[in-house]
């Protein structure tokens, strides 16, 4: 089946055993990870915290929900996001990568929706791209895992 | 114009924090402490009749039973129950040397509505994270499964 849309410059981040699909205007750097510090009490999906650009990022290794725990070496990267809609402007993440994402433009119908059974968490399609198993992140299921209703309101 | 407050740094479980050096934060030396548990807590304060609870906290800020700790910090001191977090290490340092910068943890908030968390201090050699001292007055008191939150 072919996936209706325009023309879309996008990202494919490297994530566990598949490929991440984001449009580029949602990626503010690409770049090598920092020194983290550790989060306490955190949940096991989020790696700890880096500076960038002076201020303070969460880094998140979202392929845990794929697979297994992600291990950092020479070759990872992050992918800092913006914040997501709602959220304060300071509010970036990061999202940890195996290696250095790829540019693409995507257009139809160069990208298949897989008939893939399983549902895969946080992702709202699974993808096809060039023989590449890829997901495009359901970002409204990413704003309920990150923010605490409570006490991470949105200013 | 100058900045007059303070951080508290605070060396525990492996890690350096920060805290705001608020009046109703109390600091006893180890000596002052009576080294009994109770429960999870590993240290008490005996003042005017009452005892304030103090916990040491390991990497996984679950409580442990000993460590090197040197002073308690006791946080809530004017609300009903003071409770102490153990420290290994405390200095002082003007908030004007320090670069505070907010942020919200992600997930889930590990006490009720409160992250502990909201802010770090970024310089040269990296972050280091910023204590809500009510988030942390309540994870303490939680531990013995009181959730007041003083």
């Amino acid at each position: 089946m072919a996936l209706a849309s325009n023309r879309v410059h996008a990202l494919l981040l490297p994530v566990c055993d598949r490929y991440l699909l984001v449009p580029s205007a949602l990626v503010a750097e690409v770049g090598v990870v920092e020194t983290l510090t550790s989060l306490p009490l955190s949940p096991p999906w989020v790696l700890g915290v880096m500076s960038w650009r002076s201020q303070p990022i969460v880094v998140c290794d979202l392929g845990r929900f794929w697979g297994p725990p992600a291990t950092l070496g020479p070759k990872s990267r992050v992918a800092v996001f913006y914040p997501l809609p709602g959220r304060a402007p300071t509010e970036f993440f990061a999202i940890l990568t195996n290696a250095e994402p790829q540019s693409r433009t995507i257009e139809t119908p160069s990208v298949l929706l897989t008939d893939e059974d399983a549902v895969h968490p946080y992702l709202a399609v699974s993808l096809d791209i060039d023989g590449k198993r890829a997901g495009i992140p359901d970002l409204a299921g990413l704003k309920e895992l990150f923010y605490d209703p409570v006490a991470a309101k949105a200013p | 114009m100058t900045d007059l407050r303070h951080y508290l740094e605070l060396q525990f479980a492996g890690q350096v924090f920060l805290m705001p050096n608020f009046p109703d934060i109390v600091i006893e030396p180890r000596e002052n402490m009576q080294v009994e548990r109770k429960g999870r807590a590993a240290a008490l304060f005996i003042v005017q009749g009452a005892s304030w609870p103090a916990y040491a906290l390991g990497p996984d800020w679950s409580p442990i039973p000993e460590s090197r700790w040197t002073r308690a910090v006791f946080l809530g001191t004017s609300a009903a129950r003071p409770v102490g977090l153990l420290v290994d290490g405390l200095r002082l340092l003007p908030a004007g040397d320090l670069r505070i910068m907010p942020f919200t943890p992600l997930g889930p908030a590990p006490v009720p509505g409160r992250h502990l968390f909201p802010g770090a201090a970024v310089g040269r050699s990296g972050l280091t994270l910023v204590l809500a001292i009510d988030g942390v007055a309540s994870y303490l008191r939680a531990l013995e499964g009181d959730h007041g939150l003083g």
